[in-house]
């Protein structure tokens, strides 16, 4: 164990992030507004199939970003018109469209390609990595933070916007105010309605760009199921973090790490079930972790939810 | 002389389900005047009011601004107008700070996208000052006391530029002491340059308070008038159409009762090292009412929980009829007798999904006639015994089958009370009975709760309304900060000593001779 | 009864919704230049066209009845039990095993042991989960989803390292014995024994829903726990239970799909029926005869699009996006139900003008 190993450890971490980031940020801005989003998960499947799908046809990944953002923004003015005008279950709605993307991705995979499991072609452009000159200079840092994909530091920058998307603009107000007490909003004057559709949007995209790097980022390909639960993960992170980006962000970093360290411990002689199966246990502990920190008094006081759902609506 | 600043004339409104909430209603408020609106639950006030806010809107009538037509289809176009409503219920964000809350929805713009959060500070100050009022700013609104949050909700009105405000309730919350507070800050605007309308059904307060008061009922508004000109009485018999209200006649309890309830000493924790309730000690006897009077936020619905089994009793003892039945499992707590009627009837005390027969049965879950081995459900059986207590409270509603959430306020109440009534009772845990209802609804309740007492059953009431408490208690204990901090004789005292006590500003030991 | 008008309203509107989702299907048809007539015939007379084929469907509807009701009982009591697949899958490598490694034994034993193996291992495959939420309320829909893939990984080490068969290509266990092997109900159509276990199951379920207090206190937890509670029911308790009730139902899948048609464990053998299972039981609203009615449909659907596929040229997976969009015109389905409410109150008092 050298220092080289743990550098690449942490730089792969560092990249595994950049999915939950991203899509963990617009599910913080949904949750913020009200709705727990459990959908992460197809909108940035279905990302990662138009980013392949722009980039191939023409050659260029900007247009492949550029469908994946039109795409998930499409899926979203479905889960909105089911959540937000018709005033739908977001659980169901959220599992029935995670279901739809697998699908459909499967669906147009083959009609456009004419192929099932996976796609790839040398058409496809790839969203490139960025190197820094400067650090060069220095051996360490390089190792770590220099010659990623685009999209991850793009991430560290949307971590920042956020927060003053959050704390110092009057929308991030608005967002909480249209989750914690809506009504409050409303007798502003502003429609609650058109908060969470703003933040429907927002969670959109930033699952487009999620997705687009999974696909585009590091490996110019589509699978199958591509995602392979990282929206859960992302899911479980804005859990973890509250409304707070820069904690739910540490979250992902975390387990980024996890899977970075699943992929290279590898090679090492233990089954690769066993490793692979590793980020998934580490959220599952994570949420554990929080749960008992949080229980100190256990009672069932608090089942706010399913009472909430019995007070507004059915739960099918 | 003083001109007419806002008149509603022939105000109808009917709600979906043919519900006439307001016939042919109309107001006429000077500039200046405290004009307050009374009248029972279903009278029409609010409906008015929230016409007159734009929050809904009428079939017909028209609303008059300085002698100009108006129509105020939104809540924004009624602040604009220089309307301002401050609701019975907060509208507050409980995360925010104080002065996030004040200038939701109008903040002013620093570069056009960010907050500029100094500027605002900046003009909330100026309100504050000008009308004698200070709110602390940088404080989370869900920190601040309920009177703090009220002015809050005031200044807001103000912030957007309310000429008129219309207060909903505004004392429902507060204790005699704020209460006062209150009146000293609606004199201050009014003095200084506002309107103000308020609804209430406390009538000691609209006498001390507006210069003009109007009465409805049934959606029609009877008549206005001078308030100096007036008695309580005469405005008592208006609004509920007859001679004043019911009596109770209680017997008075005999000395040699046994205790029922006891509590040593309980505490029960919120967080890791504060607690809510503190070493709070008392007894009940049985075929006693003792009421628990507090400012809502004080400890006393954690106590009931506690004493009922939905959360913990981290120390002391509580014992019942000489056993401890400390943190004992609410199977076990019903079994012994001891119902709780809880405070929100909606959430905790009725599954508004379910049938009635569903909700009447839930605590019955080892009773042998409707439940027949392996564990069959006796539906027949269940499906009588929902009858015969439909028709023993009076509940009105198609049968058993029927969805609770269907079920007008006191109907649900009264499927409550006829659950926690209906299975061996000796001791009842009850909270806010009649919050909510009309004086019919609240009778029967009040008297179902009276032959419990007959009976012998061992009564603690919770209840932020004083009149009620007085009403029905044979004892008074205050709770303040999770403590009991006095304990009275209804007839030994005043409703306003006993708000002092709920404020803090008094303390007592116990009375000598009480059970303590 | 109330319970079986409840179950014909939920039935009647599970039609409308499918006619719309076929409308939807048969736009996106025209829309690939594809003919939805020629397509929707092919797709039902190849699913029903002959016995075998009625037969084939009892036997993929079995493994999606017991999917569902695991769904069903569990979410019924207000927990949500996402991790069917992972759990299917502990149940058919328990049931392989257990399968293939005894020898000897008579029909009438090995079958019941290897169904006894596999729902203690879907049991405890939910009781995780389910002790996480009770005690500790860590979420299940993130912790079963999460054990999914857990699962998968674990029971793909135990069919790749110890329980391997070398003769094949990896991630399979070898075929369990002869007297491991459910019988045939009717040999020549290949209709497997196992659709009885569906329907005993979920008449089973409905039992307990409608007619015992367990039920009752499951629907009134899944209703309001907080209710619940407060009348004294132990909630924490209860859930558990509906939870190994729903784990033991997702083993017993495992065990049907492994002693009953495969005869061995293999990486992917959960396929589809964990989420379908969900599915199915979203659709039917938890409610056990309307599982077995939808199960049905669905299998039509999802065994058609062979022939879809062959014969009009529809990429078969078009039924998987319709299947997957039903949910969404489910949930619309309140909505329209309410407008069609309306119309008819017009039209009545139309009809009483006329008089």
């Amino acid at each position: 164990m050298n220092i080289d190993f743990i550098l690449d450890v942490l730089g792969t971490g560092l990249r595994m992030a950049t999915p939950f980031i991203l899509a963990g940020l617009g599910g913080l801005i949904s949750l913020s507004a009200g709705d727990l989003n459990i959908s992460l998960e197809g909108f940035m499947l279905i990302g990662a199939f138009f980013a392949i799908l722009g980039s191939y046809l023409f050659e260029s990944y900007v247009i492949g970003i550029c469908f994946a953002i039109l795409a998930t923004m499409l899926y979203g003015l479905i889960f909105g018109l089911f959540t937000i005008k018709l005033k739908a279950d977001v659980f169901v709605v959220g599992i029935a469209l995670n279901l739809l993307a697998s699908e459909a991705t499967v669906f147009f995979s083959r009609l456009f390609f004419n192929v099932r499991g996976s796609f790839s072609d040398p058409r496809i452009v790839g969203i490139p990595n960025i190197h820094f000159d400067i650090l060069e200079k220095v051996p360490m840092l390089n190792e770590l933070f220099n010659d990623h994909s685009a999209f991850v530091y793009v991430s560290w920058i949307m971590i920042i916007v956020f927060w003053f998307l959050i704390y110092r603009t009057p929308y991030g107000f608005y967002f909480r105010a249209a989750g914690e007490h809506p009504e409050a909003l409303e007798t502003t004057g502003i429609r609650v309605n058109k908060i969470r559709w703003i933040a429907n949007v927002i969670c959109s995209v930033m699952c487009g760009l999620a997705g687009a790097h999974l696909s585009l980022g590091y490996l110019k390909l589509f699978v199958e199921d591509m995602t392979a639960g990282r929206g859960f993960i992302a899911l479980s992170a804005v859990i973890f973090g509250g409304s707070n980006p820069l904690t739910m962000s540490f979250t992902s970093l975390l387990f980024g790490l996890a899977e970075g360290i699943s992929l290279r411990i590898q090679n090492m002689g233990i089954p690769s079930q066993f490793t692979l199966m590793l980020p998934y246990l580490t959220t599952i502990l994570a949420l554990v972790f929080r749960a008992v920190k949080k229980n100190r008094k256990v009672s069932l006081l608090t089942s706010i939810a399913a009472v909430e759902t019995e007070v507004k609506g059915e739960k099918l | 002389m003083t001109e007419t600043l806002l008149r509603l004339e022939n105000i109808n409104k009917t709600f979906p389900g043919g519900v006439h909430a307001n016939r042919d209603a109309g107001l006429v408020v000077k500039k200046g005047e405290i004009h307050a609106i009374v009248g029972e639950n279903g009278a029409g006030k609010s409906t008015l009011m929230n016409i007159l806010y734009g929050v809904l809107q009428p079939d017909s009538g028209k609303i008059y601004l300085n002698d100009k037509e108006v129509s105020i289809n939104s809540a924004r176009e009624a602040k604009k107008l220089g309307i301002g409503m401050v609701h019975q219920h907060f509208m507050l964000v409980p995360s925010f700070t104080v002065l996030q809350n004040v200038i939701l929805g109008y903040e002013p713009r620093q570069n056009l996208a960010f907050v500029d959060n100094k500027h605002a500070e900046k003009q909330v100050q100026e309100i504050c000052e000008r009308y004698n009022l200070s709110i602390p700013l940088d404080s989370l609104t869900q920190d601040v006391s309920v009177g703090i949050q009220q002015r809050v909700e005031i200044i807001k009105a103000i912030y957007r530029g309310a000429a008129i405000l219309i207060l909903d309730e505004p004392t429902a919350v507060l204790t005699p002491f704020e209460a006062e507070d209150l009146f000293r800050i609606c004199r201050d605007m009014v003095a200084k340059d506002k309107t103000i309308l308020f609804i209430s059904h406390k009538l000691k307060e609209v006498l001390a308070l507006s210069n003009k008061v109007t009465v409805m009922r049934k959606g029609e508004t009877l008549v206005t008038l001078d308030t100096q000109e007036t008695s309580e009485s005469e405005l008592a018999c208006l609004i509920v159409g007859r001679d004043q209200l019911w009596t109770v006649g209680k017997q008075k309890i005999s000395h040699d009762q046994p205790t029922v309830l006891e509590t040593q000493s309980i505490s029960v924790q919120k967080t890791a090292g504060s607690f809510c309730v503190r070493d709070v000690s008392f007894r009940v006897k049985a075929g006693e009412i003792v009421g628990i009077a507090g400012v809502e936020g004080n400890g006393q619905s954690e106590l009931m929980d506690a004493l009922a089994g939905l959360t913990r009793i981290d120390r002391g003892d509580v014992i019942f009829n000489g056993s401890s039945i400390l943190n004992c499992p609410i199977s076990e707590l019903r079994a012994k007798g001891i119902r709780l009627i809880p405070e929100d009837r909606m959430t905790t005390g009725a599954s508004v999904k379910a049938s009635i027969k569903e909700n009447l049965i839930i605590d019955r879950n080892d009773c042998d006639s409707f439940i027949s081995k392996p564990d069959v459900m006796n539906w027949k059986e269940i499906d009588k015994h929902s009858r015969k207590l439909i028709e023993k409270f009076n509940i009105v509603a198609q049968g058993p089958d029927t969805l609770v959430g269907t079920l007008s306020g006191g109907n649900l109440q009264k499927v409550v009370v006829a659950r926690e009534l209906s299975g061996k009772h000796k001791c009842l845990l009850v909270l806010q009975p009649a919050r909510g209802l009309d004086i019919g609804a609240s009778e029967f309740i009040y008297q179902q709760l009276l032959d419990a007492r007959e009976a012998g059953n061992a009564i603690l009431l919770v209840s932020a309304d004083l009149d009620e408490l007085f009403l029905l208690s044979d004892r008074i204990l205050v709770i303040y900060e999770g403590e009991i901090v006095a304990e009275f004789l209804p007839d030994d005292v005043t409703p306003e000593e006993v708000g002092l006590y709920m404020t803090g500003a008094k303390r007592t030991t116990p009375m000598a001779g009480s059970a303590l | 009864m109330k319970n079986s008008k409840r179950t014909i309203n939920s039935l009647t509107s599970i039609v409308g919704v499918f006619i719309a989702t076929m409308i939807f299907g048969a736009v996106i048809m025209v829309v690939i230049g594809k003919n939805p007539l020629q397509a929707y015939t092919a797709m039902f007379s190849y699913a029903l066209g002959d016995m075998s084929a009625i037969a084939n469907l009892m036997n993929r509807s079995m493994a999606l009845i017991l999917s569902a009701l695991c769904y069903a009982v569990a979410s019924n009591a207000g927990i949500y039990n996402l991790g069917g697949k992972g759990q299917i899958e502990l149940g058919a490598i328990a049931a392989a095993v257990i399968g293939y490694k005894l020898v000897g034994l008579p029909i009438y034993i090995h079958i019941p042991l290897c169904i006894l193996a596999a729902i203690v291992m879907g049991m405890i495959g939910a009781a995780v989960p389910g002790y996480l939420r009770v005690k500790w309320k860590v979420d299940e829909v993130i912790s079963t989803i999460m054990l999914n893939s857990v699962f998968f990984m674990f029971t793909s080490y135990l069919a790749n390292y110890p329980f391997r068969d070398v003769t094949r290509w990896s991630g399979t266990t070898p075929p369990v014995a002869e007297s491991a092997k459910l019988p045939f109900l009717i040999q020549n159509i290949d209709l497997r024994s196992g659709i009885i276990l569906g329907f005993v199951a979920a008449a089973v379920i409905y039992w307990i829903f409608n007619y015992t207090n367990q039920g009752y206190r499951w629907k009134m937890i899944g209703l309001n726990p907080r209710f619940a509670q407060y009348g004294g029911v132990n909630v924490a308790k209860d859930q558990m239970k509906a939870m190994i009730v729903s784990g033991l139902l997702s083993g017993l899948t495992g065990a049907v799909l492994v002693c009953g048609s495969n005869y061995r464990f293999w990486e992917s053998i959960a396929g589809p029926y964990g989420w379908d299972g969900v599915l199915v039981a979203m659709l039917a609203k938890n409610n056990p005869v309307a599982i077995i009615a939808v199960s049905f449909v669905f299998s039509i659907f999802k065994n058609g699009a062979l022939g879809m596929e062959q014969v009009a040229g529809v990429p078969s997976d078009l039924t998987g996006v319709l299947l997957a969009a039903l949910i969404l015109f489910i949930t619309g389905r309140e909505f329209v139900s309410i407008i069609f409410r309306k119309r008819k109150h017009i039209v009545l008092v139309d009809e009483k003008v006329k008089q």
